[in-house]
């Protein structure tokens, strides 16, 4: 059959009027869904609450239709920390009130440990069996065989658990944060002594020198970091400051900045120390700082006549630019640079925080770069390194005396924290499972799990998993099915953070203290019930004495109590729009006040309907506050250090001094493993979001499933080509993931992404990371896995 | 004579085209509702009836409760009254008609143009309240342009994510 051009036109003409007429009908074609179906209609309201899903605290607004539907979260605009933004992960809070892994109702376990059989079973039905065990355990007078793992937990929830376990008589609140960048970190402490964590005014600052830290992609407040990068780069013509990123992998947050300067992996203190060594050697340290507020940077003779050698010169006979270049990789042309640039774009500021310790730092890496702040004296300034306060809570009434609960608080913690083996512990999960599995100090018989999922993020996983089938009772508050809630006994299972009552305080990067109020958006969807209304429970079941140390009705009153300390402090104001903080600024440093409320209900009401408090003050200069060191000032040569190894008879001042050791090679396992964070799973425990997962890996186009990003060249050299499937292995054991190539790593190392849910599939790295603990503070060393690579 | 069909049929193709479009897009409110009686003659204001728009996303149309206020019993002779009074005695729901609607990808909120933007009713909904029978399309074409422009007008963000969100 023939067609003439005519056919094709007329054709195309009656083509064409059809699919125009198509597009100017209002038709509506079955299978589309309607108007009314799609958007959700109802009567609006917007309630302000917080966000939990890291630990930034940002405020937020829920659009909640007829009180009982939430389908949208916004930033909370008077919110000091958000500003009415917020990261994908606050948006994704939808999809994890409405997930449908949630634990709907308190569960027995019926079969095996982790055999994941379970039975509902009611409230009252839970809380005994739970009460009954607490009661035997009274009898018995080992009340101290009880335990809480706690994660991410702040304000009056955190002095309840803590007054809980006082009460009844055990030492062991043990936290799960040492995954958590917010933490305080040894190095610093060893240099500062102070035990609350830092704050680095990254908004202000003009010169950004991060060590490793992937500050633009999974820092502890997401929403402030971003938005101090989108000052710093306000204006395109003529940015205000530099951004340097020193790490072996094109993190999001090295391909953003300024400069991305690659080092062979765990040398970034040598890196730290060789910048000192210009800034020292060409004199361009802040003299006047140095002087005045630090101890051991000039050699000195103590009482006994011994001279010690200071920091200057360890560093000057120590870090020559040549050998320092040698180790780290980088040329000496840029440590000049760098040296010259962080002295002179003030205030600057070097950050070491890496997130969530993945890549651990060991101790005297950190005091390295600390040291950086130190010699240019970038403290207590606009732009510099801020020690914050907490809003003050009010403390609860003493504990009604009673011997028994006396004596199980001074037993010792069965973590062994802050013993001789790791004397700058606080808290030590990961020892945890060692201890339990050898009885020492002695068996467990009850643990509770808060907010943390061990078997997901701690490299002794294997043993957490014998220690909590070996544990009599595990009791999970957890509200998803995580990986630890699968090996518990009882799960009484929390209301999600868009349910729950609670105080969240917390402070903004300037130092500002923040009270910010988290408050059911809607009706708990399941039966399910507020952690510390369950603690308040158990302790009236208990027996008198524990329920006379809970006096409160309810949940709601313990809240009342503890927020009133913040109104008792009579500074700054209810959350409000940028010029009220200026005009609370101006009258506060002047000693006026004139807050939006003028009675304790008020200022209830208003904390309600705004969001919170907070005071838009940084008291700066208080050295003894800052420095709590026993020279009280900035300590190169830490005397901390000194005092607490006293027992080992160190005579060697270089072992007090910033002094980090060179990598470790490793026999067959050639390639250095680098955990990274991804943003949208940046949180202790796997958020069950398909919008954080669709977004996981921006550079390789990767979702849903982890990878394994090596260097095109390695890549070669092993004979693997992109999208193969490879087995990464490491002397702990080995994991399947699929190989991506990206030049944006270095030869010798290899990058996973963490936080991917695992369901029987071999690829979550902590498998494979090495069970090393940090020998000063027992926080596992990560960054010094080892591993080899093949094909599958 | 082939081409001549060709025409023809093309012709009629056409001419039905445009009348099923005409028809298709024009919407027939159950009641002839007259706008202009409400607000000039008895002195209602909009938020009287659309209850909405200063608060929420959406204006609101009347619901039975607001006509009942005044309709429970005859107030004039008009055979559209009859039609509410009749509605409202067997406890039967008029369904009004939406004429304005958003593309789904659009947030559109009453509140902010009303209240935060202080903008006019009619500079969307044209001489509605002059209305003496309800209009079958919008008074107002409401395209994008029209939303980019007005926002410029007034200096306000005309960032995609503004509405698209």
């Amino acid at each position: 059959m023939e067609h003439s051009r005519r056919d094709f036109l007329k054709f195309l003409s009656s083509g064409s009027v059809l699919a125009f007429s198509g597009g100017l009908f209002p038709v509506k074609f079955p299978w589309e869904d309607s108007f009314d179906e799609i958007v959700p209609q109802g009567i609006e309201t917007w309630v302000p609450s917080v966000c939990q899903l890291c630990p930034g605290g940002c405020g937020i607004l829920a659009r909640v239709l007829d009180g009982k539907r939430l389908v949208k979260i916004e930033g909370n605009p008077l919110h000091p920390i958000s500003r009415g933004t917020l990261c994908p992960k606050g948006f994704a809070g939808a999809q994890v009130l409405y997930s449908p892994f949630r634990i709907k109702t308190p569960l027995r376990r019926v079969g095996e440990k982790g055999s994941k059989k379970w039975e509902k079973i009611n409230w009252d039905e839970a809380l005994n069996l739970v009460s009954d065990k607490l009661r035997t355990l009274r009898t018995e007078k080992t009340t101290y065989t009880t335990a809480v793992l706690m994660g991410q937990c702040r304000g009056t929830t955190r002095q309840l658990f803590k007054r809980f376990l006082d009460a009844y008589g055990s030492p062991n609140l043990i936290d799960n944060n040492s995954y958590r960048e917010e933490t305080p970190v040894p190095g610093v402490f060893l240099m500062q002594g102070s035990p609350y964590p830092l704050v680095y005014d990254l908004e202000n600052a003009n010169y950004i020198l991060s060590f490793g830290s992937n500050w633009l992609e999974s820092f502890w407040s997401p929403v402030q970091a971003f938005r101090s990068f989108g000052k710093l780069n306000d204006d395109k013509r003529a940015p205000r400051g530099k951004t340097v990123q020193i790490e072996p992998r094109l993190s999001v947050t090295a391909a953003r900045s300024n400069h991305w300067v690659p080092i062979n992996p765990g040398t970034e203190g040598f890196l730290a120390l060789g910048i000192a060594y210009m800034l020292i050697k060409e004199n361009i340290y802040n003299q006047d700082f140095v002087s005045k507020h630090t101890f051991g940077f000039e050699s000195w003779k103590d009482p006994s006549g011994v001279v010690h050698s200071g920091f200057k010169d360890f560093v000057l006979n120590n870090f020559n630019l040549s050998d320092v270049s040698q180790i780290t990789g980088v040329s000496i042309d840029t440590i000049i640079r760098l040296a010259r640039d962080f002295a002179n774009m003030q205030p600057a500021i070097a950050l070491g925080e890496d997130n969530f310790n993945l890549n651990h730092q060991n101790t005297f890496t950190r005091m390295a770069i600390h040291s950086l702040n130190g010699l240019m004296g970038s403290f207590e300034i606009n732009g510099g390194v801020l020690l914050p306060k907490v809003p003050p809570l009010s403390n609860f009434p003493s504990i009604p005396a009673d011997p028994l609960s006396t004596e199980g608080r001074n037993k010792p913690r069965i973590d062994s924290a802050g013993n001789d083996k790791y004397p700058l512990s606080k808290d030590l999960p990961d020892n945890f499972p060692d201890n339990i599995l050898s009885d020492r100090p002695y068996p467990l018989n009850l643990l509770f799990i808060y907010n943390a999922d061990p078997v997901f993020t701690s490299p002794v996983r294997g043993k957490f998993i014998q220690a909590l089938k070996k544990i009599p009772l595990v009791v999970s508050f957890s509200s998803f099915m995580d990986e630890t809630s699968e090996y518990a006994d009882l799960i009484l299972p929390d209301h999600t953070y868009l349910e729950r009552l609670e105080d969240d305080p917390t402070y903004t990067l300037q130092g500002f203290q923040v009270l910010s109020l988290r408050q059911p958006v809607i009706e708990p969807l399941y039966q399910t019930k507020s952690t510390p209304e369950v603690l308040l429970e158990l302790s009236r079941k208990i027996d008198d004495k524990m329920s006379s140390a809970f006096p409160w009705k309810d949940y709601q009153e313990v809240l009342t109590f503890t927020v009133k300390g913040v109104f008792d402090l009579g500074k700054g104001d209810l959350f409000g729009v940028p010029f009220e903080e200026i005009w609370t600024r101006v009258l506060e440093k002047r000693g006026w006040k004139a807050p939006s409320y003028k009675n304790l209900e008020e200022f209830n009401k208003g904390i309600k309907e705004k969001g919170g408090w907070w005071d838009p003050v940084y008291k700066s200069g208080e050295w003894d506050r800052v420095f709590k060191t026993p020279s009280k000032k900035f300590e190169f040569y830490s005397q901390i250090l000194k005092n607490r190894l006293k027992n080992q008879h160190i005579k060697e001042d270089k072992y007090f001094l910033p002094n980090p050791p060179l990598p470790e090679k490793e026999e067959g396992y050639p390639l250095y493993l680098r955990v990274f964070v991804l943003h949208s799973l940046s949180t202790e425990r796997d958020l069950p979001s398909p919008w954080l997962k669709d977004t996981a890996g921006f550079y390789q186009k990767e979702k849903w499933h982890p990878w394994v990003e090596i260097n095109p060249e390695k890549a070669k050299e092993l004979g693997i080509v992109d999208e193969d499937l490879v087995w990464v292995e490491s002397s702990k054991g080995r994991i399947k993931l699929k190989a991506r190539l990206f030049p944006g790593t270095m030869p010798e190392v290899v990058g996973i992404p963490f936080g991917f849910e695992e369901e029987k599939k071999d690829f979550n790295p902590i498998k494979i990371l090495t069970e090393k603990l940090d020998p000063l503070s027992g926080i596992p060393n990560w960054g010094e896995t080892k591993v080899k690579l093949y094909k599958a | 004579m082939g081409r001549i069909a060709i025409l023809v049929i093309l012709v009629i193709l056409i001419l039905v085209l445009a009348y099923l479009w005409l028809q298709g897009s024009e919407i027939v409110q159950p009641v002839q509702f007259n706008h202009l009686k409400h607000t000039k003659e008895v002195g209602l204001s909009c938020e009287d009836c659309h209850i909405y728009f200063k608060t929420q996303r959406f204006a609101g149309l009347p619901s039975m409760e607001i006509c009942a206020g005044c309709h429970s019993e005859p107030q004039g002779k008009s055979k559209e009254e009859a039609k509410i009074v009749e509605a409202i005695k067997e406890g039967k729901t008029i369904e009004w008609q939406r004429i304005y609607r958003t593309k789904r990808s659009v947030t559109y909120s009453h509140r902010l143009h009303i209240v935060v933007g202080k903008l006019e009713c009619k500079v969307c909904h044209g001489d509605i309240a002059d209305a003496i029978r309800p209009p079958r399309r919008p008074l107002v074409k409401i395209s994008m342009d029209h939303c980019r422009d007005c926002h410029r007008k007034m200096k306000v963000s005309n960032d995609c994510i503004t509405c698209h969100k």
